[in-house]
């Protein structure tokens, strides 16, 4: 059992408080009817010792409050934008085979009020995201880039609990082998659950239909199985598009990055 | 009241009336033009772009003025006929006149239809960069980033290489390196792509690349390519020179200044150098 990250916070008037969750240290500080907000990541080079001087060189986001709140909590949420993964080892699904593969993706910290859980004050990205673009030289999405193992099965080692699990279901349609090289997950259509302190996402089923087609993508809204007695703890971002056509596999062999 | 008297002595009564009602006209016809410009911008920007939500703005009062001219003309006893008889024997001539103007008005109309660039683009023009303000009959209408002003003649922009730089929604960073001759050109296209990977607006797809430039005259010369979306295009040219710089610092790679070499030639030893006293107490 792992110790609870999404906890609840009070800070009182001239108070400061920090808060650990994965690589990222989270700072409030009530100053008046303000919450002041900091963040340092542990990879920081210009990270300070955990001394009382390290409030002064913090870069502090100021927030005006709508009354005199001292309850704030941490929420987990997925990542803004969707999020390309990369397995370190690219595998193929041969014709009509149907793999389960398992992605890790860093969650964003929602700083909100305990009283009022959608005002929501800030979003912190535990881990800082890579940027990526999925689609042509001339028309596409800004995305996130995530590196992964791309496990076939998910052991309690691997879990951390500002890393969120996502089940994919890959079902290959097409009469040629699928090159998994490279999967945009739509991670803001996801919800997000905690079970023993971890959190999961629904299952995402994707059904490749060919390399010039859209896959069908499908997100189950439920919790995964591998999560037995979890329960929801953050909604999509957008509303769920239950199954919906989606360029899900980057071809890029069709384009050319040198012109 | 004299005043008054004295128009009344000088126009008769209906006359007054007529000039009133032109006068309201113009006072009530022009600001519900205005109005109805206003909306039909906002809702062909909506719907379509800017571009063509200025251009239809501009249709509607322009034509609501003449309309409003015309009435107002009519009412003073002014017959269309004769004038516009003379209007077209003027016209020819105008047309004579303002062949430019003319040839402006159309490639207006061709720069519409052909969208190389719309209002909000920034574009380089003849070496000038700016923000396109608006494509209006006769010019088009550019900021630069000084903050100058300029106006280019349509006829010109037709004629003219014309560079829209966001045209697309990603744009690539060049950066120029040169490193010495003794560098492990290996290593450094290692630290170039940990660089760029550990910058986060540079785009992980498409990818970075270093492509060899040459053998240049005191160094070798590397071209090295990542790319960003078009609003962090100045951000990532920073970000990635400044934290290159960096780390070749940190991990002694040289980036050569331009030097010679002299040689007293194949016949002869090495230029024999001399130290004076100052120096060498200097050195010690």
């Amino acid at each position: 059992m792992t110790e609870n990250k999404w906890i609840d916070l009070e800070v009182k008037d001239n108070e400061t408080k920090s808060h650990e969750i994965g690589p990222v240290t989270v700072w409030l500080k009530k100053v008046n009817n303000e919450i002041w907000v900091a963040s340092e990541y542990a990879d920081d080079v210009s990270a300070t010792s955990n001394t009382p001087e390290k409030v002064n060189v913090l870069e502090w986001s100021r927030w005006a409050l709508p009354g005199n709140e001292t309850q704030f909590s941490f929420r987990p949420a997925f990542p803004d934008r969707p999020v390309v993964v990369k397995p370190e080892y690219p595998f193929k699904i041969i014709t009509k085979a149907k793999v389960r593969v398992y992605t890790r993706i860093p969650v964003f910290i929602k700083v909100v009020l305990t009283s009022k859980p959608d005002f929501v004050i800030t979003e912190i990205p535990t881990v800082i995201l890579s940027n990526t673009w999925f689609g042509l030289h001339t028309e596409g999405e800004l995305c996130y880039w995530v590196t992964t193992s791309a496990r076939r099965a998910i052991e309690p080692s691997d879990m951390q609990p500002w890393m969120a699990v996502c089940p994919i279901e890959i079902t290959n349609k097409q009469d040629e082998p699928l090159d998994f090289d490279k999967l945009c997950l739509r991670v803001e259509q996801l919800s997000l659950y905690k079970a023993d302190e971890y959190l999961w996402a629904d299952e995402t089923q994707i059904f490749n239909q060919g390399r010039e087609k859209y896959s069908d993508v499908q997100m189950k809204d439920k919790l995964p199985k591998e999560a037995k007695g979890g329960g929801l703890i953050t909604k999509p971002r957008v509303p769920i598009k239950k199954n919906f056509a989606s360029r899900s596999f980057k071809l890029f062999k069709d384009i050319r990055v040198w012109d | 009241m004299e005043q008054l008297e004295l128009i009344e002595e000088i126009l008769p009564e209906d006359y007054t009336v007529t000039l009133i009602r032109v006068l309201l006209l113009f006072v009530i016809g022009l600001p519900v033009f205005a109005l109805l410009r206003r909306i039909t911008r906002k809702y062909i920007t909506r719907k379509f772009n800017e571009h063509y939500g200025l251009l239809t703005g501009k249709v509607v009062f322009y034509t609501g003025v003449i309309i409003i001219i015309i009435m107002s003309m009519h009412d003073l006893g002014f017959s269309l006929a004769p004038l516009l008889g003379a209007a077209g024997i003027l016209g020819v001539a105008i047309g004579f006149a303002s062949q430019t103007s003319v040839s402006n008005i159309i490639s207006g109309i061709f720069l519409i239809a052909e969208q190389s660039f719309v209002i909000g683009d920034i574009i380089t023009v003849g070496g000038n960069t700016g923000v396109v303000l608006s494509i209006d009959t006769l010019s088009v209408k550019i900021r630069l980033f000084n903050n100058q002003f300029v106006r280019i003649p349509n006829e010109t922009m037709i004629k003219t290489e014309v560079i829209n730089i966001t045209r697309f929604p990603i744009r690539r960073v060049d950066c120029y390196i040169s490193v010495a001759y003794k560098e492990d050109l290996i290593r450094v296209r290692k630290i170039l792509f940990d660089v760029a990977e550990k910058n986060p607006i540079a785009l992980q797809e498409p990818e970075p690349l270093m492509i060899f430039d040459g053998f240049g005259s005191s160094s070798i010369n590397i071209l090295f390519v990542a790319w960003a979306i078009k609003e962090d295009f100045l951000k990532l040219r920073n970000t990635l020179n400044m934290g290159i710089k960096q780390r070749f610092d940190e991990e002694g790679i040289e980036i050569p200044f331009p030097h010679v070499s002299l040689y007293a030639g194949s016949a002869t030893d090495s230029i024999p150098i001399v130290m004076s006293e100052r120096e060498k107490l200097q050195n010690d």
